[in-house]
C-alpha cells in the first residue's frame, strides 16, 4: 500500500519501541473520538434544564477512558468550538474517517445557526485543514469532499461565511446589532459582491492548487473531479445575469446562465457536466433555485432538534444571482481554452492518464462552442457546427492519437480516447449535413484506417525471421512473438472499419463493402486468436457484420 | 630537465602540507615512503586520491598547475584564465624550442643514471596537453551590463581581427581583467542521473560537497523536414518533396535554413511529443529502444552492480558475456513459461528505474526475435551502426538519431558524411565503436531517464571543475598530501622495472610572478614510493599510437539560447548534438555542446548571459590544416545554433566574447594497450576522448584503483562517517504523535478552564480517581 510492502509494513511492529508509541496513539485516537462524540451528544440533548442527578449519571454511563484523563464534564453544553477543534486534530491525523468529517459540518452549520459570526465557517480555514489532510492522504474521498462542501456552502451562503481574503472588516459592526436596518442591507449587498470576487480569486487558487497535486500524481482522478468541480463553480459565477438571456443562442451561454440560476443545485457541484450541454434546460429563477437548493442541502445530516440548516431565503438567493455578474463571457472562454491547454500538457506528459483524457472529452464540446462562437458567423449553423467538428476531430487525432498510438500501441488509453473521437464525430443521423462535411468524415476515417493498416504492418514485422546468413535461427518459436501482435490495434481498426460500413455504406459500390467487411472480420479472427479471454464478445461482433 | 637525485630541496612555499625537508640521498625511511604518487589533479586522478586514501593508502597528489582540477578545472575569467593561456604560450615556446631539438633527443626516453636506477622522463608540463589556445577574446572584455552595447561592437572587431589570424596566439593585452569576473569550465561535463557517477558520489559522500541541477533539454541540430517515410498524410508528403526540390541549390542560406533544433527523443513522453519523427518512425524507435532496455535489464542481473557490466572488459570476457546471456536466452526459448515470467517479473521489478520508458504493465511479451538478432551482433561484433541500418532495419535518419544523440557515440561514420569530407580519417572508429559498446552506452543513456528531471542528466553547479575538487578535499579528510604548482619530471625505476620513486621538477623564481621580493628556488626532489600514476598525456607516446585533439569553443552568448515558447522558465541548462556531417558544417565528429546560463553559476552573472562550450574532435594529424577545419566547424555551429533558435523574434542573441582552444587526448583506449613493457607501479590514466558525462572517469578510476589495490572497496565510506550518516538520517519527528498529543491536552485545558470560569462547586481533577 503506497508503495510500501505489506510485509514490511507489517515488520514495523516487531520492533517494540514503534508498536507502543502505536499503540499509545491508537489509545490517544480512542479516547479522542470517544470524547468528541459524547461532546456531541451532550451539545444536542433535549434542551432540558438537567438536573443534577441526570447531569451524574451521564458522565457515568459514559466509558472509563476519560476517567483516565481525570475529566469531569459538566452537565452544561459544551461549546461547538472545542468540537470543531477536536475534528480539527483528529481529521489532520486521518482524513479518513467520514462521520468526523459529519461532525465538523454539523457543528460549522450549528455555528452559524447561533448568528456568531466569530465562529461562522472561515472558508480559508476549512480549505487550509482539507489541503493539509490531502497531502497526507492525496485519495481520501470525505477530504475532498469536504472541500466541495465548504466551497459550495461559502458561496450559497455569503452571509454566514466570513472570507479573509482583504477588506472585510465590516464584519465587526454587523455582529453589533442583530436587528437589520436598511444601511446594514446595503453594506450586506456591498458584502456580497466583495464576497463574490473574493469567491473568484479562491476558485482561481484552487485551480494552481490543482495543478500542484497533479504535478505530485498526474493520475489522481479525486483532484481531476475536484477540478472539473471548481471549473463549474467557475462556470457558474459567470454569465452577464438573466437581462442578456435573448443572446443566449450558444449552449454555452445558457449553460451558463442556467448554472448561475441553479447553482445550489448540488448535482453541479459534484462534478457532473450533464447541465453544461443540456439544450433542454430551462432558465429557472430564483424561488425555484432555493427549493433545490433545500433539497440538496437536505443531504447533510440534521439535527434532533430540527434546526432547519437552510436559512438562505429565496430572496437572498435572487439578490447573490443578481449580484453575480463576475465573470463574462470572454473570462469564462480563457478559462475554458486554459482547461484545454491544460489536459494538453499533462497529456503531453504522460499520455498514459485517463483522467486527462476523461476531462478532454468532457471540455470538447466547449471547446467547440468557443470556436463557434469565435467564428462569428451564425449562418448556416448546423454545417458550420459539424464542419468545426470534424476540424476538432482530425486535430486531436493528428496532433495526439496518431503519435500515442504509435508510440506506445499497447497503452489503452488513448483507444479509448480514439472510440470516443470515433463516436463523437460521426454525422448525427437525422441532420441535414451538406456533402462536403460527410465526405470530410469520410476521408478522416478512411485516413485512420491507413494508419491503422499501417502500424499492424510495422508490428507484424516481429514475426518475419530475419535472414542472417550463416546462423541457426530456426529455433526461435512463432508462437512467442505472437503475443507481440497488438491487440489493441485491431479493435480500433474494426471499430473504424465498422463505423464507415454503417454510415457510408449507401454510397459505396459492391465491391468496397465485401472488401472493407472482409477485412473488419478479419481483425475479428485475429483478435479471438490473440485474446481468447473476450472471444465471445469478439464473435458477437462478428455477428453484427 | 636532467633529474639528478641532488636531494637538496626547499619546501616549496605554496605547499601548504608537510614536506619534511631531507638532507641526505640515503635510503628513505618508511614514513617518507609514499604508497602512491599522483599526477594531476584531473577528475579521475582526484578521485583515484579519495579512493585510494580511503583504502590506506599513502598518498601525495601533485599537479604542476596553480589550480585544482586541470583540465577538469573552472577556471576564473580574470586570474587563472590567465595562467591558462599564459601556459598556451609557453607550450608555443616549447614547440618552437623543441622542432630545434627534437631530431636530436628523439628516442631519448630513459636513460641510466646508476647501475640500480633507471630514469623514465615524462614528457615537460609544457608539452602534457599540447594546449593551444587558437583565438579568444575573454580579456579586455567588458561584463558589465551598462556598458554592454559598447562591448560587443568592440569584441566584434576584436573577434574578426583574431579570426583573421586564427591559429596564432593572438592575445590582446590583458589590462583589463574582468571587473566582477566569472567562472567558467573548460571542459563541461554532465552526469548520468543514474549510473557510475552518481553511485561514486553516494557511496563515497563526496556528494554532500555538491549540488546538482537537472539538465532541462537534449537537443539535436539537425536537417529540417520529416523523412520521406511520413504515414499517409498527404500534404506532408507533397511538403517535403517540395522541400527537397527548393533545397537543392547547396547556397547558405538554403543550409540555415534546413537545419533545425529538435529534442532528442529519449523518454516515451519526448517520443510522443517529437516533431522529428513521423509517426512510424516513433513506433520503431520505441520498439528499439524497449529492446535495448530489455537487454540492460537482463545483462545487468538482479542489481545495480555495474562491475559486470564493465565496458573496458577485454574481448574474451565480451565473449564470454555474450554467451552468457544466450544461454539463458536459449534456456528461455526451451521453457518459454519460465523466460515470459523473469522479463515480466524483472520489467515490474524495476518499474522504478528507467519508468521513462516501461511498457504498459499488461502489454504482451516482445518478441524474441529481436533480441536473438540483437546478441548474435554483439557475439559476431558488427559495428553499431552497421546493427542499427542493417539488424534493427531502422532507416538511416533514425538511426543516425539513435548513434549520436542517444549512444551519445562522438566519431563520425562513413554513412552520413555526404558533405564531403574528403580524407575522413575516422570512418575506422566508427567500424570500431562495437554493438556491445553502443549498446551498452544506451543502456546506460536509457537506465538514467526518469530519475530526476526531463532528461538523464545532471548539470553540476559551480562548473564541473567542483566534481574534482570535492573529491580532492575528501582525499585530504583521508589524509593524502597535496602540492600544487610541482609537477613531475621522471620516474625512476629499478632493476626489476618496478616503479621507486619519482622526481618532482624543481622551479626557480617561485612566487615571483606575483611579488619579485619574495623569490625562492626551489630543487628537484626525489620522492620514493610505490606506485605511480600519471596522465596518458605525460607520457612519451608511442609513434603507433594515435592522438586526437579535442577541440573546445566555449561562447558567451549574450541572450537565451534556447527559449521555450510555452515555458516560463527560461533557465539555460541544455546539452546540444550536432551530428558529424550536418551540412555546411562539415564536422569529421559529432559536436557536443553545453549551454548553461547564471542558474548553474558558471557563468557571467545577469540573467541575460548563456556560456555555450562546443566540443568536437579530429585525428592529430599534421596540425593546421584539421585543426582549422574543426575551428570552423565550430564557430560556424555557433552561429547555427543562433540562427535555428525556436523563436527569434524576441530577444535576440549574439555571441559576445568566445576562446577557442584544443588540447590532446590519447586515442588508445586502455584495453588495447599493451601493458607489457611498461613499468611495474606506473599506471597511466586515460582521459576521456570528447565525451558529454563524466561517467566515463569513474569507471578509468575503478579500473586502476582495482589495479593498486585489488581487495579494497572503492570509495568505501569510512565506518564512523557512515554512522554519522545513517544516525543524521535516522531523527524524525512524528507529527502524529504531536498532534493526538495536543488534542489531548486541549480537550482537558478548555474545560477546565470552562469549569473554573464558571466557578461552580465541581471539584476537579483526580476527584473521580478512587
Amino acid at each position: 500500500m503506497h508503495g510500501q510492502k505489506r510485509s514490511e509494513y507489517k515488520s514495523r511492529l516487531l520492533n517494540p519501541e514503534t508498536s507502543s508509541k502505536l499503540a499509545t496513539k491508537a489509545q490517544q485516537w480512542n479516547h479522542l473520538s470517544h470524547e468528541l462524540l459524547t461532546q456531541r451528544r451532550r451539545l444536542f440533548m433535549p434542551q432540558m434544564q438537567t438536573p443534577p442527578a441526570a447531569a451524574d449519571a451521564a458522565p457515568a454511563a459514559t466509558l472509563a477512558g476519560e476517567d483516565d484523563y481525570g475529566v469531569v464534564l459538566p452537565p452544561s453544553k459544551p461549546s461547538p468550538d472545542i468540537l470543531l477543534a477536536i475534528t480539527e486534530k483528529m481529521l489532520s491525523v486521518n482524513p479518513d474517517p467520514s462521520h468526523l468529517w459529519n461532525i465538523r459540518r454539523e457543528m460549522l452549520l450549528y455555528t452559524s445557526q447561533l448568528h456568531v459570526p466569530k465562529s461562522s465557517l472561515v472558508i480559508q480555514a476549512e480549505l487550509a485543514l482539507t489541503a493539509h489532510c490531502l497531502q497526507r492522504n492525496p485519495k481520501s474521498y470525505s477530504a475532498w469532499y469536504h472541500r466541495k462542501w465548504s466551497l459550495v456552502y461559502s458561496i450559497t451562503h455569503p452571509t454566514a461565511t466570513k472570507a479573509t481574503v482583504g477588506g472585510n472588516d465590516r464584519d465587526g459592526s454587523i455582529s453589533i446589532s442583530n436587528t437589520p436596518s436598511a444601511t446594514q442591507q446595503t453594506e450586506d449587498k456591498l458584502r456580497t459582491e466583495g464576497h463574490v470576487m473574493d469567491m473568484k480569486t479562491i476558485l482561481i487558487s484552487e485551480l494552481e492548487l490543482c495543478a500542484q497535486f497533479l504535478q505530485l500524481d498526474e493520475r489522481n482522478f479525486h483532484c481531476w473531479n475536484y477540478r472539473r468541480f471548481v471549473v463549474a463553480l467557475l462556470g457558474s459565477c459567470g454569465g452577464s445575469g438573466a437581462s442578456s438571456s435573448s443572446s443566449t443562442s450558444s449552449s454555452m451561454r445558457q449553460y451558463a446562465t442556467s448554472c448561475m440560476v441553479d447553482k445550489s443545485d448540488w448535482s453541479l457541484f459534484t462534478g457532473s457536466w450533464s447541465s453544461w450541454l443540456n439544450q433542454s434546460a430551462t432558465v429557472s429563477m430564483g424561488a425555484q433555485s432555493s427549493s433545490r437548493g433545500q433539497k440538496a442541502m437536505g443531504n447533510i445530516p440534521s439535527h434532533p432538534d430540527g434546526f432547519s440548516i437552510d436559512e438562505t431565503s429565496s430572496e437572498e438567493a435572487h439578490t447573490i444571482t443578481q449580484s453575480i455578474s463576475a465573470l463574462s463571457r470572454e473570462e469564462l472562454d480563457t478559462i475554458i481554452i486554459n482547461e484545454w491547454n491544460f489536459t494538453t500538457s499533462k497529456i503531453h506528459d504522460n499520455f498514459s492518464n485517463g483522467s486527462a483524457f476523461h476531462y478532454r472529452s468532457k471540455l470538447l464540446p466547449l471547446i467547440l462552442e468557443s470556436r463557434i462562437m469565435a467564428s462569428l458567423d451564425h449562418e448556416g449553423k448546423g454545417n458550420r457546427r459539424y464542419a468545426a467538428i470534424l476540424a476538432l476531430a482530425r486535430e486531436e487525432w493528428e496532433s495526439i492519437l496518431l503519435n500515442a498510438i504509435f508510440t506506445e500501441p499497447d497503452d489503452q488509453t488513448p483507444w479509448w480516447y480514439h472510440r470516443f473521437i470515433v463516436s463523437w464525430m460521426k454525422p448525427s443521423s437525422n441532420s441535414n449535413n451538406d456533402n462536403d462535411n460527410v465526405q470530410e468524415c469520410e476521408v478522416l476515417l478512411y485516413e485512420m484506417a491507413d494508419s491503422l493498416r499501417e502500424l499492424l504492418e510495422v508490428e507484424k514485422e516481429n514475426d518475419v525471421l530475419l535472414p542472417l546468413e550463416g546462423d541457426d535461427v530456426s529455433d526461435s518459436n512463432k508462437d512467442e512473438s505472437k503475443g507481440a501482435k497488438c491487440k489493441w490495434a485491431y479493435i480500433g481498426l474494426h471499430l473504424v472499419l465498422s463505423t464507415i460500413l454503417k454510415l457510408f455504406i449507401s454510397r459505396m459500390d459492391e465491391d468496397s463493402v465485401v472488401s472493407l467487411r472482409m477485412e473488419a472480420e478479419g481483425c475479428l479472427t485475429e483478435l479471438i486468436t490473440i485474446d481468447p479471454n473476450r472471444k465471445e464478445r469478439y464473435q458477437n461482433l462478428v455477428a453484427d457484420i | 630537465m636532467d633529474a639528478g637525485g641532488d636531494g637538496t630541496s626547499a619546501s616549496c612555499p605554496t605547499n601548504a602540507t608537510a614536506m619534511h625537508e631531507e638532507d641526505s640521498n640515503a635510503h628513505p625511511s618508511k614514513e617518507e615512503m609514499y604508497d602512491v604518487v599522483i599526477c594531476g589533479t584531473d577528475l579521475i586522478q582526484s578521485i583515484l586520491s579519495s579512493a585510494l586514501s580511503r583504502a590506506g593508502k599513502k598518498v601525495l597528489h601533485c599537479d604542476g598547475h596553480e589550480w585544482y582540477g586541470g583540465f577538469d578545472a573552472v577556471l576564473h575569467a580574470g586570474s587563472t584564465m590567465d595562467s591558462f593561456i599564459g601556459e598556451c604560450e609557453r607550450f608555443a615556446c616549447a614547440l618552437a624550442q623543441d622542432r630545434v631539438e627534437q631530431k636530436c633527443n628523439d628516442d631519448d626516453n630513459s636513460n641510466k643514471v646508476d647501475d640500480s636506477s633507471t630514469l623514465l622522463h615524462l614528457l615537460p608540463e609544457e608539452r602534457q596537453g599540447e594546449l593551444r589556445v587558437h583565438s579568444q577574446t575573454f580579456v579586455a572584455a567588458s561584463i558589465d551590463s551598462e556598458t554592454t552595447e559598447t562591448g560587443v561592437e568592440n569584441m566584434n572587431n576584436g573577434n574578426t581581427a583574431t579570426d583573421s589570424s586564427a591559429g596564432n596566439e593572438t592575445k590582446q593585452p590583458s589590462e583589463h581583467p574582468l571587473e566582477k569576473g566569472f567562472c567558467f569550465d573548460i571542459t563541461p561535463n554532465l552526469l548520468y542521473a543514474s549510473g557510475d557517477a552518481v553511485d561514486g558520489l553516494v557511496k563515497s559522500g563526496v556528494s554532500e560537497y555538491l549540488e546538482f541541477k537537472s539538465l532541462k533539454g537534449l537537443y539535436l541540430l539537425t536537417e529540417d523536414g520529416k523523412s520521406t517515410m511520413t504515414t499517409k498524410g498527404r500534404r506532408g508528403h507533397v511538403r517535403s518533396t517540395a522541400e527537397e526540390k527548393s533545397s537543392d541549390g547547396d547556397n547558405v542560406t538554403a543550409v540555415d535554413k534546413r537545419l533545425a533544433i529538435y529534442r532528442v527523443p529519449c523518454s516515451k513522453a519526448d517520443v510522443f511529443r517529437s516533431e522529428l519523427l513521423s509517426p512510424i518512425e516513433k513506433r520503431r524507435l520505441m520498439k528499439f529502444l524497449q529492446l535495448i532496455l530489455d537487454y540492460g535489464m537482463a545483462t545487468q542481473g538482479g542489481g545495480d552492480d555495474q562491475t559486470s557490466n564493465n565496458p573496458v572488459d577485454d574481448a574474451s570476457e565480451d565473449l564470454n558475456r555474450g554467451d552468457k546471456s544466450d544461454d539463458s536466452h536459449v534456456k528461455a526459448n526451451t521453457n518459454p513459461d519460465l523466460g515470459e515470467d523473469t522479463v515480466k517479473s524483472v520489467n515490474e521489478r524495476y518499474l522504478h528505474r528507467g519508468r521513462a520508458l516501461s511498457r504498459p504493465q499488461n502489454k504482451a511479451m516482445p518478441s524474441s526475435s529481436d533480441m536473438d538478432a540483437l546478441l548474435r551482433s554483439i557475439r559476431d561484433k558488427l559495428s553499431f551502426s552497421d546493427y542499427l541500418t542493417q539488424v534493427a532495419k531502422l532507416p538511416s535518419r533514425l538511426s543516425n538519431v539513435i548513434l549520436y544523440a542517444m549512444a551519445l557515440a562522438p566519431f563520425g561514420s562513413s554513412g552520413c558524411d555526404k558533405a564531403g569530407v574528403d580524407n575522413d580519417p575516422s570512418t575506422f572508429e566508427a567500424s570500431q565503436y562495437s554493438t556491445k559498446d553502443g549498446v551498452d552506452d544506451l543502456v546506460r543513456h536509457l537506465t538514467a531517464l526518469g530519475r530526476f528531471g526531463d532528461t538523464a542528466f545532471l548539470v553540476p553547479m559551480y562548473g564541473s571543475g567542483e566534481l574534482s575538487q570535492a573529491f580532492c578535499r575528501s582525499g585530504a579528510v583521508y589524509g593524502s598530501t597535496y602540492m600544487l604548482r610541482r609537477s613531475p619530471s621522471a620516474v625512476s625505476l629499478d632493476n626489476n622495472a618496478h616503479v621507486q620513486a619519482i622526481i618532482l621538477k624543481g622551479e626557480h623564481h617561485i612566487g615571483g610572478k606575483y611579488d619579485e621580493l619574495d623569490t625562492e628556488d626551489v630543487s628537484d626532489k626525489t620522492i620514493p614510493c610505490n606506485h605511480v600514476i600519471v596522465p596518458s598525456t605525460m607520457v612519451m607516446a608511442s609513434p603507433t599510437c594515435k592522438k586526437t585533439r579535442t577541440h573546445r569553443r566555449i561562447s558567451v552568448l549574450q541572450g537565451k539560447l534556447m527559449l521555450d515558447k510555452d515555458c516560463s522558465d527560461t533557465d539555460q541548462r541544455h546539452a546540444i548534438i550536432i551530428p558529424p556531417g550536418s551540412c555546411g558544417l562539415a564536422n569529421t565528429s559529432a559536436i557536443h555542446g553545453v549551454a548553461v546560463d547564471e542558474s548553474a553559476f558558471v557563468a557571467p552573472p545577469g540573467k541575460n548571459y548563456t556560456v555555450l562550450h562546443l566540443s568536437t574532435s579530429s585525428q592529430e594529424e599534421d596540425d593546421a590544416q584539421v585543426d582549422e577545419l574543426a575551428l570552423n566547424a565550430l564557430s560556424k555551429a555557433v552561429n547555427y545554433l543562433i540562427a535555428s533558435r525556436s523563436n527569434k523574434d524576441d530577444a535576440p542573441c549574439q555571441e559576445c566574447h568566445h576562446i577557442a582552444f584544443s588540447y590532446a587526448t590519447d586515442a588508445s583506449s586502455p584495453t588495447n594497450e599493451d601493458n607489457s613493457n611498461q613499468p611495474l607501479g606506473l599506471h597511466v590514466c586515460h582521459r576521456d576522448k570528447q565525451s558529454l558525462t563524466v561517467d566515463l572517469a569513474f569507471r578509468e578510476a575503478r579500473r586502476i584503483f582495482e589495479n593498486i589495490c585489488p581487495d579494497s572497496e572503492f570509495l568505501a565510506l569510512a565506518k564512523q562517517v557512515e554512522d554519522k550518516v545513517v544516525y543524521r538520517d535516522n531523527i524524525d519527528d512524528d507529527d502524529e504523535k504531536n498532534v493526538l498529543e495536543s488534542a489531548c491536552t486541549m480537550i482537558q485545558a478548555p474545560t477546565q478552564d470552562k469549569l473554573q470560569a464558571k466557578g461552580n462547586s465541581i471539584e476537579i481533577a483526580g476527584g473521580d480517581d478512587s
